[in-house]
């Protein structure tokens, strides 16, 4: 069984209380583990530490269009932060969240070039990278994310992925049949081969969502590109290697001309 | 007999030095690139870090000091490498890989030379050697720049760390398919008076320029003889 | 311990830390295999709160772990639940290093800002002697208390009026009052404060937003839960705002129209204008539940031959003014009252006995002529179109539809006249009391938890100052005239001021001219927990608690739409020698009141404590509201009633009053005395500019603009718990909300760009300047500077040794603005100067 998350950027009041809320939860998960007293933990900027952040820009000439969301991790199924961590830090949890673990990152920002959406955050003073893992801890125990728990708006919707997609393609509807408008709901389905499906999904406005960084065929290209060159890589390696390997034999079968 | 000088002692130890880099850029990058096949090679690396950081495994420690290592050899290189390559450009006029003659007859030659196993109408390098070289020089090019991106990432931008790790990719495979044909052709029977002049005397005998480099013996002759780059 | 060590054995080696410019060295941590335990485990007590991050008190939990506040949740009890990021944030208020930790005393110059230590003893003695000595003199009512987050609600009142002053001031007048609560408080005969309204956002099908942001200014439970409800059913909405409001309207089905500060009032007027033109209005609602069809004079606006009677309410003894009044019945073609009529006419000019009569609605149609949207267009910049498809919105989606009623309007001297129109677009669409409309606030009145005190007999500063020039004051809301009593010494100047949380300085427009007055002041004494601009300026700081670390009286109004009741707990220990408010009342009591009186009205509460204060408050309630008790309140900390759309009214005739009876009365009287802003009362709509506009003739010079301020959801007026808060300021660094807004053509004329550093200075008064980042951008009107309100030090730099989390830079308005006060209301138009900028 997937669970899933759900943002409904129609619904969201930007009032941020998801991303204070992340603050306080990795603060208070700090002092679970020692490394620091939940008074001192309080008081250090570590923005790293809220997964879930404000976004504010605009665009246009005046007046203007504010372009304001919160911006976080969409838990991809094929998750290319995961792929490409050499320290293996990153792993895909069986029921769908992205975790990066805090204790093997090494640093390399391999993640940060992979990430479609530009989600995970490198810390230079602690030198390791920090980015969403969907409260996994709260999950196993059965509790929701924290943001989920701190959105007034009920903007933030957390449940099974089946759950997930319902709600979304209600509000969806809901939406299209009030503002004459179409929705989106991004990720549902697949978004490109370097994603696949998103277990973070977001309703929002189709006409505007490549705005806030939710585009279609979202991929980082010379890193999916990669793929590609290390498979040419190979084969032209394997191809040199028989070759001299041939070469090996054939002169085995020759006496050398001294 | 009359010995031609082919490498001075600073193309040598260059060429030496070379190796060591390439050693350490292959151990240390292999399990970078390829992490699944090559994580194994962080074991070594990891079990003297493992003294002072036991909080860390094999792959967090060993990564890191694979990638502090790697970064090492780099800064090596990077005070080498413009050293050699000043010195070279200087002389980039007696560079003997330019082109001579045709791709067509440069394949010939070298089919003649390795599979008749019969002394090739070859200059101071044969065909596949200039190939070689030429993509040594590009090949190196690429990863020193796309390295310094990645090795100074603060300094660029996401979307050029990108393009950088494409292209330290590219220059990594450049490496991986033309390193094997190298070493191969250099431990070769057919050119142990080459390998000799690299590892041990610098000069090959003037018979053997005479018979296998015939088109670098005549440029020789007609500049009045003395060693050539 | 082994992490530690083998940590220190790691730094020990310096060869590694030379690595550290190519790789990252940074912190090692412990390997975990499995998922952690989740930090709710272990959680020893979850304890009922009312949030005090910001003043709206919303119902909360406060999760408490080793001893410590970890964390805020909504309270899960109330079908309207919500806390936002402020709330969340609260934890990191409690544990910050700036908090004041012991009562100070001055030592140097007011505003200087060297205080000492002393201990509590002393500081209560101190304050106690002062106090005792005017009460002797028997001039108590020469100290004024002003409270705001206060820690001793339910306790302060009860002390002051016992001690003889009336001078218990709230800081109403630099928000709400009195623009907004008599501006729309006509048409219900009383004042009617931002919690007087809700709007039914969850089943609207339309809304125009102006002068509040309810994303922006978030007041969780429950306007900002009716909003987000409102939102996820597929509101339409439009903004009307100096700056593009993206809390509110950014998305499909939104929009925002730019608009001229100062001039909210045209676009209403101009609404209203095409409702009336095309006959958009609801009028079984204006026939039936408004007095539009009374008969008045064209001439003298008095009503025909009304009958006049004045009733004694048997409950609260006051004179009740009642006034039946004639209409022009269609039926039977004759004036007569209105409740004699069968078909009372909306509209029409009538003769009657050689005398011209018209509708009261006729009066307003009249007046309205001129307001057509070409006029509000040149006034407000919006365009005619724009202002036509918004009343054809608002027509159509009638009476699912509003005008929202705002909120903070003290910003213009016209918001009388501004919210005055705003109520009458809403009257003409008879949208009050509907479903999807706008219902008024259901409450259960309480019990206070101290025995009744009787009232003092002294004259309340703002009443006299209500009853000589701002007749629509209200007196319990009007803390500056406290400074204007010690300008003008009318009606006597207070000597002690005992600001309770209260920052009378950075809150209220003048704030230079109000620090020169203060000389004539004996003692200041301010409570709060962070250092303010009034604590550089007191005598006597003592600390506060913040809310976590105290109990307190039982709570019930809310910005809601079903009566509440919530509960308050404490849940952690003060931080060292912190105290409630409460306490300290409790002990200047028994310092300052005789024996027998203490014992009287405190003797139970210092006895039986808060548990005792809590059954007082509920007593005999239960009957009334069930489920109402003490022991539900204290496990779930909150009783909820039934949902109610019924609006208070208190109006003579007893209907809406779309034309004002106490408003004519008004006029006629400031008129007869000839004072200046005698039209700020006119009873029929009426375009009156601000003060800005008077002075710039409209017209605003390159190098000038008004600045405006909007509320952040992450910040509250001007405390430390939010202002100085590591946590929120991490966000607003992310989101810049110290910055001010530019629109680019303007920066581009004064060549400023993005990012610069400027240096803002009203223009009436140069010498003040407070430098400040600005963000050019095309999201604010180009007459506008924007910024999020009281963020910043403005012209205290001098706060930031105390507030190491305030942000560097950035301008507070009220440092700016004039000591001026609105015509009529009193309010602090704070906005409403002109402001200049230039390239620091």
């Amino acid at each position: 069984m997937k669970v899933s998350m759900l943002y409904d950027m129609q619904a969201c009041i930007r009032c941020y209380a998801c991303s204070v809320q992340c603050g306080i939860e990795n603060r208070a998960r700090l002092s679970r583990d020692g490394r620091g007293t939940p008074e001192r933990v309080l008081e250090n900027q570590r923005p790293e530490l809220r997964f879930i952040f404000p976004v504010f820009h605009y665009l246009g000439n005046y007046p203007g269009r504010a372009v304001s969301y919160v911006h976080h991790c969409m838990h991809c199924e094929n998750a290319p932060c995961a792929r490409r961590c050499p320290a293996a830090a990153i792993e895909v949890k069986p029921y769908g969240p992205v975790v990066i673990h805090e204790e093997r990152c090494i640093g390399c920002r391999a993640c940060v070039e992979a990430c479609p959406f530009n989600v995970p955050r490198f810390a230079p003073r602690m030198g390791k990278t920090y980015k969403c893992f969907m409260c996994y801890d709260r999950l196993e125990a059965g509790l929701p994310p924290a943001c989920v728990e701190a959105c007034p708006a009920r903007a933030l919707y957390f449940g099974t992925r089946e759950e997930v997609l319902e709600e979304g393609r209600r509000r969806v509807s809901r939406y299209e049949k009030r503002l004459g408008e179409t929705f989106t709901l991004y990720g549902a389905e697949r978004v490109s081969e370097a994603t696949g499906y998103l277990h973070w999904v977001t309703v929002g406005p189709a006409a505007i969502l490549e705005d806030y960084t939710l585009r279609p065929d979202a991929a980082q290209k010379p890193i999916e590109a990669l793929d590609a060159v290390r498979t040419i890589g190979w084969v032209l390696f394997g191809a040199s290697a028989a070759g001299v390997i041939g070469h090996f034999f054939y002169s085995l079968g020759k006496r050398v001309e001294e | 007999m009359r010995e031609i000088q082919a490498f001075n002692r600073f193309q040598r130890s260059m060429h030496l030095h070379y190796i060591h880099f390439m050693v350490i850029f292959f151990l240390t990058g292999l399990p970078q690139v390829a992490p699944h096949h090559f994580r194994w090679l962080l074991y070594f690396f990891w079990v003297p870090f493992a003294w002072f950081s036991p909080q860390t495994t094999y792959l967090s420690g060993g990564m890191k000091v694979a990638m502090v290592l790697h970064r090492l050899a780099a800064v090596g290189l990077l005070i080498y490498a413009p050293l050699f390559a000043l010195r070279e450009l200087k002389n980039m006029g007696r560079w003997q890989i330019w082109p001579e003659g045709g791709p067509g007859a440069g394949i010939a030659e070298l089919i003649k030379h390795y599979l008749s196993f019969q002394p090739g109408r070859f200059g101071k390098y044969n065909f596949g050697q200039k190939c070689l070289a030429w993509l040594t020089i590009v090949a190196t090019g690429i990863m020193i720049v796309s390295g310094c991106i990645l090795m100074f990432k603060d300094a660029f931008s996401p979307s050029a760390w990108r393009w950088a790790r494409f292209f330290h990719d590219v220059g990594f495979f450049i490496f991986l398919v033309i390193l094997p044909i190298h070493i191969y052709m250099a431990l070769h029977p057919l050119n142990r008076k080459g390998f000799r002049a690299m590892f041990e005397t610098g000069t090959l005998p003037e018979d053997y320029v005479k018979t296998h480099h015939p088109l670098w013996w005549e440029k020789i002759k007609s500049r009045g003889g003395g060693s050539m780059s | 311990m082994e992490t530690k060590l083998s940590r220190r054995k790691f730094l020990k080696l310096s060869g590694i830390a030379a690595f550290s410019p190519f790789v990252r060295l940074g912190d090692s941590v412990r390997l975990s295999e499995k998922a952690p335990e989740p930090v709710d485990y272990g959680v020893e007590r979850r304890v009922p709160l009312r949030c005090r991050m910001c003043a709206q008190q919303c119902p909360a939990i406060g999760v408490v772990k080793g001893g410590r506040l970890i964390k805020m949740e909504a309270n899960p009890h109330l079908p309207y639940a919500g806390i936002c990021g402020r709330s969340r944030s609260a934890p990191a208020a409690v544990y910050n290093p700036d908090r004041l930790k012991y009562p100070l005393l001055r030592v140097g110059k007011r505003g200087e800002g060297k205080f000492k230590r002393i201990s509590w003893e002393e500081a209560l003695d101190r304050i106690a002697a002062v106090l005792k000595k005017y009460r002797e003199k028997g001039e108590p009512e020469r100290v004024v208390y002003l409270p705001r987050f206060t820690s001793a609600a339910g306790l302060d009142k009860p002390f002051w009026h016992l001690y003889g002053t009336p001078n218990v001031l709230s800081y109403a007048d630099t928000c709400h009052s009195a623009g907004h609560d008599w501006g729309l408080g006509v048409y219900f005969g009383h004042p009617t404060t931002p919690g007087a309204f809700w709007m039914d956002y969850p089943h609207a099908r339309f809304g125009v937003i102006a002068m509040r942001n309810p994303g922006g200014g978030l007041c969780v439970y429950q306007f900002g839960t009716l909003f987000a409800e409102g939102r996820r059913n597929g509101v339409r909405l439009v903004a009307v705002d100096v700056r593009f409001p993206n809390e509110a309207v950014e998305g499909a089905g939104r929009k925002w129209l730019p608009i001229r500060p100062g001039t909210d009032a045209a676009f209403h007027l101009a609404l209203a204008h095409e409702i009336v033109k095309k006959k958009g209005y609801d009028e079984e609602f204006l026939r039936r539940q408004t007095n539009a069809c009374m008969l008045i004079d064209p001439e003298t606006l008095e009503p025909y031959q009304p009958e006049i009677t004045e009733k004694v309410d048997p409950k609260t003894k006051k004179k009740k003014k009642h006034v039946r009044y004639r209409v022009w019945d269609e039926a039977q073609k004759r004036a007569v009252f209105k409740d004699a009529a069968q078909r009372p006419a909306l509209r029409g000019e009538f003769r009657l006995g050689g005398r011209r009569l018209i509708t009261a609605f006729e009066a307003i149609c009249r007046a309205l002529e001129e307001y057509t949207p070409e006029w509000a267009e040149k006034i407000t910049t919006i365009p005619a179109e724009e202002i036509r498809r918004v009343a054809e919105e608002l027509i159509r989606h009638k009476p699912r539809t509003f005008v929202d009623t705002g909120w903070y309007s003290e910003r213009y001297a016209n918001v009388l006249r501004q919210f005055h129109a705003l109520g009458l677009v809403n009257t003409l669409l008879g949208v009050w009391e509907k479903k999807g409309g706008i219902g008024g606030i259901p409450k259960v009145k309480l019990h206070g938890p101290l025995p009744k005190v009787p009232k003092p007999k002294a004259l309340q500063i703002t009443k006299y100052y209500q009853q000589k020039f701002y007749p629509f004051l209200v007196p319990k809301a009007g803390r500056r005239f406290v400074f204007e009593a010690l300008r003008t010494g009318k009606p006597y100047e207070p000597r002690v001021l005992f600001a309770m949380g209260q920052n009378f300085i950075g809150g209220s427009a003048g704030s230079p001219e109000i620090i020169k007055l203060l000389d004539k002041v004996e003692l200041i004494v301010c409570m709060t927990p962070f250092m303010d601009e009034s604590c550089l300026y007191a005598d006597i700081i003592l600390p506060d608690t913040l809310f976590p670390e105290r109990d307190e009286v039982l709570h019930f109004k809310f910005k809601q739409s079903m009566p509440t009741v919530a509960m308050h707990m404490k849940a952690v220990e003060p931080p060292f020698e912190a105290r409630p408010g409460s306490w300290v009342i409790l002990e200047l009591a028994r310092r300052v009141l005789k024996p027998e009186e203490f014992d009287k009205y405190f003797g139970d509460f210092a006895r039986g404590g808060w548990e005792l204060a809590w059954r007082r408050q509920l007593q005999g309630l239960a009957e009334k509201h069930p489920g109402l008790s003490l022991e539900r309140l204290k496990k779930e900390g909150v009783w909820y009633g039934r949902q109610s759309y019924r609006i208070k009214r208190k109006t003579w005739t007893g209907e809406i009053e779309i034309f004002s009876l106490i408003l004519l009365e008004k006029w006629k009287k400031l008129k007869a005395q000839g004072h200046p802003h005698a039209d700020h009362a006119h009873p029929l709509p009426l375009w009156m500019p601000p003060f800005w506009w008077q002075e710039a003739k409209g017209r605003l010079r390159e190098d000038e603009f008004i600045l405006c301020t909007g509320f952040s959801p992450l910040n509250s007026f001007t405390g430390g718990q939010t202002r100085d808060n590591p946590l929120l300021l991490e966000i607003w660094n992310q989101i810049g909300v110290d910055r001010v807004w530019i629109h680019p053509e303007k920066a581009r004329r004064l060549g400023i760009s993005d990012g610069d550093l400027v240096e803002v200075f009203p223009a009436h008064n140069p010498g003040l300047k407070a430098r400040a980042r600005v963000w050019v951008t095309p999201l604010v009107h180009p007459e506008v500077l924007f910024t999020y309100y009281g963020v910043a030090p403005g012209i205290f730099p001098q706060l930031k040794r105390y507030l190491a989390f305030l942000p560097e830079h950035g301008v507070n308005i009220n440092h700016f603005s004039k000591f001026h006060f609105a015509p009529l209301e009193g309010g602090h138009a704070t906005q409403d100067v002109i402001i200049k900028v230039r390239r620091a």
